[in-house]
């Protein structure tokens, strides 16, 4: 089995800080925490090749350097390819996730890294990679190539990994199916009578985890603002043009308001699986209150109202798809000096 | 604005307004539309005031005339 080791200038020990800029580059065999991985994969792997790059490198230019280091992992053709461990070290974690995503997506080679759990790489890509959770500094070196080297040989011979606690690495949030000796009830009451008696147990069905969104601050002047309109409510032109979604929606679209001063019946269709749209199609206002935003722009109680509302359809959302429209529209208001939003959720 | 505002708080919006009903969170339609305008003036007013408010945590804005 050949493996691909990538590692930063810090642990290739080309030097610190002011060699963070060290292009991408490749070395025969082993480097650094190579060795002692090398020792834990034993005689069924090998580290044919390291790849090296400075991790400020990656990070200040990482839509070139990606594309260069992936070529040099690839002129190793390995089996499997191991990035860090990057510990609590954020630029290395966020190299790290990047190449294993990209040699997963692009050369359809298995992948792994290990960093830290609150690295903030993990947020990022523990969707789309293996991370096998280390301690947060280098002290944890053995117990992390030890981790690593398991994964890394079961990806390496194609086997595929089981559930995350099983295989020791951090939850994709995916699920898999299984065989089970005892049907969902009476596993759901085994469950409850567990928790009962205060004894630990185990959730089949992880609740997932909000953000915390740190509030922005107050609007100091409202009769300056400018205000965009956005709603998950579906609402969208006659014939849903863009083909909006009604259930797991994977776009967001917007439409031009014009000089639009109230919203009329007919001039708007309900794409969304979730609600009875015969009020609103009535009167699209009381989905999207132009009339009264409109209103309060002529009495000059806010500045300006955007020309597009925004739109997707909430219904059965993906958190983490409802989280990039969510991005992506942030991204797109904030190129036209929005200041403010008026979200309304159905 | 939402007419679900304990799913709102519980995910960690910041500046929640508490509208009428999740089909119609803007809407009143019992009302005669002239009410029911006014009514949605005032919803409307309520979202640029907590907009203006300072908050530290997910806060609910309760207008007035919405149905709890």
């Amino acid at each position: 089995m050949r493996v691909v080791h990538y590692v930063n200038q810090f642990f290739a020990g080309i030097g610190g800080e002011d060699q963070a800029n060290a292009p991408p580059q490749a070395r025969p065999g082993p480097v650094g925490p190579g060795v002692a991985l090398q020792q834990a994969l034993g005689v069924d792997a090998e580290i044919v090749g390291t790849v090296i790059c400075g991790d400020g490198r990656f990070a200040d230019h990482e839509e070139d350097t990606a594309p260069a280091v992936l070529a040099l992992i690839e002129s190793f053709a390995p089996d499997v390819v191991v990035a860090g461990p990057a510990f609590s070290a954020g630029r290395y974690g966020l190299a790290c996730g990047r190449v294993c995503r990209d040699v997963e997506r692009l050369q359809g080679r298995p992948a792994v890294t290990a960093m830290h759990p609150e690295n903030a790489a993990v947020e990022l890509y523990r969707g789309d990679v293996v991370i096998v959770p280390t301690a947060a500094a280098a002290l944890g070196m053995q117990d992390a190539v030890t981790a690593l080297a398991r994964v890394t040989l079961k990806l390496g011979r194609g086997e595929a990994l089981g559930p995350a606690s099983v295989d020791g690495y951090l939850p994709r949030g995916r699920r898999l199916n299984a065989r089970t000796d005892a049907s969902a009830s009476a596993r759901a009451l085994d469950m409850l009578l567990t928790r009962l008696r205060g004894e630990p147990f185990t959730t089949e069905v992880p609740l997932p985890r909000y953000d915390r969104v740190t509030p922005p601050t107050a609007i100091a002047d409202a009769t300056r603002m400018r205000l965009a309109l956005v709603t998950e409510a579906g609402l969208v032109p006659p014939g849903n043009p863009d083909r909006l979604e009604w259930v797991r929606a994977t776009k967001w679209l917007k439409y031009p308001l014009g000089a639009k001063r109230d919203l009329e019946a007919g001039d708007y269709e309900v794409v969304h699986g979730g609600y009875d749209a015969a009020f609103a199609m009535q009167d699209p206002d009381r989905l999207l209150p132009l009339d009264a935003a409109r209103e309060l722009e002529r009495l000059g109680e806010i500045g300006a109202l955007l020309d597009d509302y925004y739109v997707t359809c909430g219904n059965h959302g993906i958190l983490s798809q409802m989280a990039t429209h969510a991005r992506e529209i942030a991204i797109d208001l904030r190129a036209q000096n929005v200041d403010a939003v008026l979200l309304v959720a159905t | 604005m939402t007419s679900l505002a304990s799913v709102a708080l519980k995910v960690g919006a910041n500046r929640i307004v508490r509208g009428s009903r999740f089909s119609h969170p803007c809407g009143q339609p019992g009302l005669t539309p002239d009410a029911e305008r006014a009514w949605r003036l005032a919803l409307v007013r309520a979202a640029v005031s907590a907009l203006r408010t300072t908050v530290t945590e997910p806060t609910l804005f309760e207008p007035e005339g919405s149905p709890a």
